[in-house]
């Protein structure tokens, strides 16, 4: 039987799979606008990202304990700040130009509708660290 | 903590590179044409076209018309446009013009001449070299705006990536209880601000892009009414 993980690893686990989704969305749509440096870099990161959320060099060392309630609207602002950002990338009339497929446009709206999609999938953990929240700290 | 320590490094080391990446990054590659065959000719072509023009194509003159897959369709020398719209001088007769225009149903072809007001306007009207000029500019206007666009979107996608790096690497630290979280957190703000607002001038850029293409669309309209004008008054078949 694995042990499942709890919401704190998840909620990175799934961080660093938008990172990286996000990285290849940037260096694909790089790449198709003639863009090789900046294509390399986000194949890269997405390659680092990757790694990180498949491997327990990172999520291993996550704690599991409760998260304080202001912590957990931190880590809210992460899934947050991504779905402002892709909402604004997703312009479909950038599917065609001129009558003809624009592939660039393309690539943005995907790579938008993925991240959105797991920045969504975000919110679980985020419930859940709040169900079991830590009681705010005194200063 | 080894992995958000190389990543933070790497994010540092990317952000130094990436402006001057930018700089150098190639443009992107627009091409709004569709594979229609070019009318221009080669100079080989033109100079038998020319020197044997008087015995191959004696009967062309104004009024006449052709259509794209037309086989007797007369070579062209083109003056202004490109394959869609445009006009050229006959390679046969340099003193006739060719005018074309394309639609939904391919490229149409007609023979006018060198003088006539259909190219260059009857002072009520704008002729057709006023009207492809316009087109062109377009066209130009167009292509500039979607490569800046496409710059900006890769800057801005990069600086995002950095940022939100920076934003999980800040909520690794916030949740493990570090301390000094807040530096992160700036270091992340400070990709992610100029990441905004390069993605607001792209998408003003697409904005523009769609007034323009409005325009184009238009434009072309008004071209093509004008060679149905023309077609008319000349009482071609």
């Amino acid at each position: 039987m694995t042990h499942r993980p709890g919401p704190n690893r998840q909620f990175f686990t799934l961080a660093l799979w938008l990172l990286a989704w996000f990285s290849l969305g940037t260096a694909v749509h790089a790449f198709a606008t003639s863009s090789l440096i900046l294509g390399l870099l986000g194949l890269i990161v997405s390659g680092l990202s990757i790694y990180l959320a498949t491997t327990r060099k990172l999520i291993a060392r996550i704690g599991e304990g409760t998260v304080t309630g202001a912590r957990i609207l931190f880590l809210a602002a992460i899934p947050a700040v991504v779905v402002v950002y892709e909402v604004r990338n997703l312009n479909f009339s950038r599917v065609q130009l001129l009558g003809e497929t624009y592939v660039p446009g393309i690539i943005l709206i995907v790579t938008a509708i993925g991240s959105i999609l797991i920045a969504a999938l975000m919110v679980i953990p985020l419930l859940a660290m709040l169900r079991v929240r830590a009681p705010e700290q005194k200063p | 903590m080894g992995g958000l320590a190389a990543l933070v490094a790497f994010s540092l080391f990317v952000c130094s590179v990436t402006g001057g990446a930018l700089a150098r990054a190639p443009r992107g590659q627009i091409d709004f044409t569709p594979n229609i065959p070019p009318l221009q000719m080669t100079q080989t072509a033109q100079a038998l076209a020319i020197a044997t023009a008087s015995v191959a194509t004696p009967t062309l003159g104004p009024g006449q018309s052709f259509e794209e897959d037309d086989p007797s369709r007369p070579e062209v020398i083109l003056l202004a446009g490109d394959p869609r719209f445009g006009y050229g001088a006959l390679a046969s007769d340099p003193d006739l013009y060719v005018i074309w225009v394309t639609d939904e149903a391919g490229t149409h072809y007609l023979i006018v001449g060198q003088d006539s007001d259909l190219i260059s306007g009857d002072g009520t009207q704008q002729g057709l070299d006023s009207l492809i000029a316009q087109r062109t500019s377009l066209l130009i206007q167009i292509a500039r705006l979607v490569r800046e666009s496409e710059n900006q979107d890769n800057t801005s996608g990069t600086l995002f990536d950095m940022g939100i790096g920076g934003l999980i690497l800040a909520g690794v630290c916030v949740v493990a209880s570090m301390g000094a979280c807040g530096v992160i957190v700036g270091a992340a703000g400070a990709f992610l601000v100029p990441a905004f607002m390069i993605q607001g001038d792209a998408r003003g850029n697409d904005a523009q892009v769609q007034v323009l293409a409005a325009q184009l669309h238009d434009l072309e309209d008004l071209i093509r009414n004008r060679f149905a004008l023309g077609l008319a008054q000349m009482g071609t078949p």
